[in-house]
């Protein structure tokens, strides 16, 4: 059975999903496999920060072992690290002594939703790097 | 998942590229899919999924496509292969008033659909029902004029047709209620 969709979430019922982008299947693999290519095999942590702006995501993208940070509300962020039980605490001391106001936080694993964002993402980024 | 065995691919594409007006629109997509797998094709609009379900489906004619692809054992380059290729597909479009009579009721919109399998009215009648049951179409709506349904019944009567014919594969086209569906 073949699925066309927008609807992100309907990879929960999928064996495989193929991810298209103008033309070109970037991906086609189970959704699980394709999450865990994420770094630390898609764990991440999740903050609500005070006044998020891009400044302050710049400075969290500073962190050494930060890998992707991707902005999922309006004072929301999600961050992908190496080696995420190792660096986890460590990323939290480092954003608190950047004096930046933590309002909340959380461990997850990513959905498919965000790894189809970020396979995306990159694709473009890759695209207009070769331009 | 089971272990895959070679035999079992029921969709195989190779090396896919499909040209219209000088202008590529799939790039070489190759991949292959197995009896029982339930696949998504996920990307923003203009992505090439409903192209590449297109070929699949004998609607795009050879000369705007290369590449090796075959569907149940059968390549949609060749003609006379599409009556058997589309006798083992089922489709259902995006629009469902592409596939529905509004002004019939849904048993005799399925009795259309069986008749051009070949299916016997009685025989179709009685699919048809239990295909209506499993998809939670209230029976008190199959008589009726299809018009009188609501959405999300005419979108069930839709891919009841797209399953009269017990196909081997099916295609969904942005089922809108899809969890609904398969839950």
């Amino acid at each position: 059975m073949f699925i066309i969709t927008h609807d992100l979430e309907a990879a929960l019922v999928c064996d495989k999903t193929a991810i298209l982008r103008e033309g070109k299947l970037l991906e086609f693999d189970t959704p699980n496999k394709l999450i865990s290519s994420l770094p630390s095999n898609g764990q991440l942590a999740r903050f609500t920060i005070e006044n998020l702006n891009e400044e302050i995501i710049n400075k969290i993208r500073k962190y050494p072992y930060c890998e992707i940070v991707s902005r999922t509300g309006n004072d929301v962020i999600e961050v992908f690290i190496q080696n995420f039980e190792t660096h986890f605490s460590e990323l939290i001391e480092y954003i608190l002594n950047k004096r930046i106001k933590i309002v909340s936080m959380s461990r997850d694993t990513a959905n498919f939703r965000r790894y189809f964002q970020i396979r995306i993402k990159e694709e473009e980024e890759k695209e207009n790097n070769e331009k | 998942m089971k272990k895959s065995n070679l035999k079992d691919i029921i969709v195989n594409v190779k090396n896919l590229d499909v040209i219209f007006k000088k202008k590529k629109i799939i790039h070489e997509v190759s991949f292959q899919v197995f009896k029982g797998e339930i696949i998504g094709l996920f990307g923003i609009s203009g992505a090439g999924k409903t192209t590449i379900i297109r070929v699949l489906t004998c609607q795009i004619k050879k000369k705007y496509w290369k590449g090796i692809v075959s569907v149940t054992n059968l390549s949609p380059k060749k003609k006379g292969n599409h009556s058997k290729i589309l006798r083992n597909v089922g489709y259902v479009p995006q629009l469902e008033l592409l596939n529905l009579y509004y002004d019939l009721s849904p048993l005799v919109n399925v009795e259309i659909f069986a008749s051009n399998y070949g299916q016997k009215k009685e025989k179709a009648r009685k699919i048809a029902k239990d295909l209506f049951t499993t998809l939670d179409i209230p029976e008190d709506t199959w008589k009726n004029p299809l018009e009188k349904l609501s959405g999300g019944e005419k979108k069930r009567v839709s891919m009841a047709i797209g399953l009269i014919h017990k196909p081997k594969i099916l295609f969904l086209d942005e089922p809108t209620t899809l969890i609904n569906y398969l839950n």
